[in-house]
């Protein structure tokens, strides 16, 4: 296989782009794919008051503020040495299981599960919501929106706004609940656990009913052997607030469990000259390319992920789904088999909805959370803190490096997708490898295919979640692999 | 009587991107007074943002928009008959402003039945920072001026949501 490098300055942005170049016989060389990325964030933060950043960092990305948040809050209260108070620490997790209740129920109505209850191969006018709604009915739709509205609701009762919410702070939150916000709290939580059982109710009548759609996501185009990662309680149980950050190979055994703080110890990033991406990895393990297997360094980071970490759900109807996962795609219930088909992280992700819908109702009743001590003041001398978030769309962490005033020396950000960076473009290639052939014509379904291996998982782009149109226009680029002169260009606006 | 809400939608700290809010902050105070006109500002999109303009009958909606021939600072003006619905989206995690309001109105919210959209051309929505380019700078302050001589005298026969 030839090589190529592609000059930096050829590098397009603002919108997202598959490059796949191709061998001299027409078969797939390489794939990736190109996401704009936000520039200056560590700059940015330089000599701001560090209590400051909880309520600045949500504005880096629109899709996962909340995450943003509670990891710099946490960062901070590292940084201040402060304990949080029990109220404090239930209050933060509350609010963020709802945010994820609403943040994974998106993902699943409106943009992953289109694939699997229309078909991945249906005309794209209707492989939407609106099709979504078309064929299982309206009035789910109505409940889409009644879940997200009512876990926007939560955020505004805590935070004071539904979006961008600021009220984490060192030390604990902004504010507390009273007895009345309180039984709304319930109300809505209620109805979180309720709907995530009727979501699980649509895998199973819509996607696992299907035996193409089952032997789809166990095809080999969509199965990569990775490292797993996410956060676990004392009892290798997943978290999306707090814990340690375990990692757990594709077969299964432990690599290695650590507290937030010694990050730096088993992560790295990888640069490659084509990208401004960077490509984290595991450290003790070593990069090796873009490639599976236990000897190589990638991992993922994504509600399959978070599963494949955990040795089963902290509650009950959460560790049922969780049994069914494994037995039906492993024939295990155990979960100690590991799942490495990434269409798999759909149906991951509404096992999640039910943990979170699950928690969040658990923390709902528990007496505490109406507690006058939801926060404490930081007295001991600032210096160095991070804090490690689960964002549904993987492990989320925040280093900040202060003076003994709390101003910002330093801040190292690694975000959701970032983790992802390497197995997106290792499914990209795998998905392309499998469609793209020497002579044949590229298709709508074909094309969706291949982006159906990134859908899974969930990427954000930060910067464009407003943007008029919005929407991405996406391109694909076929270029020659020794050239690197461009074949052809589908774009699709 | 009608009721309008105008949204300003962007980042306040990503360079031009922030122009919409911009519009919102400036003119939520000179609007203060006018009945039946509420000003936001907010960072969503999609699916977020039909739930923000439920209830209201007109919605104007201000947000930077990246174009490739045109000058920074240029002011667009759209209807949603300009936009074609798509399976793409601005961000991967939700659906384009079409197709949310197609969405919307299948499974019967109330939305608004006039949607107007003033884009600003940015030239830069990527580098974290809170200053805008001249060009935009001078663009917000031209929308805004507009938008006030608009609604200032304008008036609907209801209160404000």
């Amino acid at each position: 296989m030839k090589k190529v490098s592609i000059d930096p300055v050829t590098r397009l942005e603002g919108h997202g782009k598959i490059e796949i170049f191709l061998n001299d016989d027409g078969s797939v060389a390489n794939a990736y794919l190109q996401i704009p990325e936000l520039r200056g964030f560590e700059k940015f933060a330089e000599g701001r008051p560090v209590e400051e950043l909880p309520r600045i960092t949500p504005r880096i990305c629109g899709v996962c503020p909340e995450a943003h948040m509670m990891a710099s809050a946490k960062a901070c209260d590292a940084v201040y040495h402060v304990e949080l108070p029990s109220t404090a620490k239930k209050l933060r997790e509350l609010q963020y299981s709802a945010f994820y209740i609403g943040d994974h129920t998106t993902h699943f109505y409106a943009l992953g599960g289109p694939d699997f209850v229309m078909g991945p191969d249906a005309d794209p006018a209707v492989r939407n919501i609106i099709g979504v709604i078309g064929k299982v009915g309206v009035e789910i739709g109505k409940q889409v929106i009644q879940c997200r509205i009512w876990c926007h609701e939560v955020a505004k009762i805590l935070g004071g706004k539904p979006v961008t919410p600021i009220n984490a702070i060192p030390g604990g939150m902004s504010k507390g609940l009273n007895a009345e916000e309180a039984a709304r709290v319930r109300e809505i939580a209620d109805f979180c656990v309720g709907f995530a059982e009727f979501t699980l109710k649509i895998v199973h009548d819509v996607v696992l009913a299907n035996k193409a759609y089952v032997d789809l996501i166990l095809s080999d185009p969509y199965t990569h052997a990775t490292y797993n990662m996410g956060l676990v309680d004392e009892n290798n149980h997943t978290n999306f607030y707090d814990g340690k950050v375990r990692v757990v190979g594709p077969d299964g055994k432990e690599h290695c469990k650590y507290e937030p703080k010694d990050y730096l110890n088993w992560v790295a990033e990888h640069v490659e000259p084509w990208s401004y991406l960077k490509f984290p990895f595991l450290k003790q393990i070593g990069w090796k390319g873009f490639t599976d297997g236990l000897d190589s360094g990638v991992y993922k980071a994504t509600p399959l992920s978070r599963i494949n970490t955990s040795d089963g759900m902290a509650t009950p109807k959460a560790q049922e789904a969780y049994e069914e996962f494994y037995d039906v795609l492993t024939g295990d219930r155990s979960g100690k088999k590991k799942v490495n088909q990434t269409l798999a992280t759909h149906w991951a992700r509404v096992v999640e909805i039910m943990y979170a819908a699950e928690r969040f109702r658990e923390l709902a009743y528990d007496e505490e959370i109406t507690g006058p001590n939801f926060r404490v003041i930081p007295t001991e001398k600032p210096d160095e803190g991070v804090g490690i978030v689960e964002a549904p769309r993987g492990t989320l962490t925040h280093h900040y490096w202060t003076d003994e005033r709390g101003i910002v020396k330093k801040a190292n950000l690694i975000v959701g997708t970032t983790n992802n960076n390497a197995p997106i473009a290792m499914s990209i290639k795998k998905a392309a490898q499998g469609l793209i052939r020497a002579g044949r014509e590229i298709t709508e379904p074909m094309l969706n295919m291949i982006e159906m291996a990134f859908r899974a998982y969930d990427p954000c782009f930060g910067c464009a979640t407003h943007s008029l149109p919005g929407k991405m226009p996406l391109v694909v680029t076929l270029r020659d692999q020794s050239t690197g002169e461009v074949i052809r260009r589908i774009e699709r606006l | 009587m009608a009721r309008t809400i105008i949204v300003g939608l962007g980042n306040d700290i990503l360079s031009d991107d922030a122009a919409g809010i911009h519009v919102a902050r400036r003119l939520a105070p000179l609007l203060k007074e006018t009945r039946g006109v509420a000003v936001v500002e907010a960072t969503v999109g999609g699916i977020r943002l039909i739930e923000l303009l439920s209830g209201f009958d007109h919605a104007v909606i201000v947000d930077a928009i990246v174009r490739e021939n045109e000058a920074p600072g240029t002011i667009l003006r759209f209807t949603m008959c300009d936009f074609s619905p798509t399976t793409r989206t601005g961000a991967l995690h939700d659906i384009d402003l079409p197709t949310a309001l197609e969405m919307a109105m299948r499974i019967g919210m109330s939305i608004p039945h006039e949607i107007e959209l003033i884009a600003i051309v940015a030239s830069d929505v990527l580098t974290v920072s809170e200053e805008m380019c001249p060009e935009v700078e001078a663009a917000v302050n031209k929308v805004v001026s507009g938008l006030a001589d608009r609604f200032a005298s304008w008036s609907a026969g209801n209160r404000l949501k």
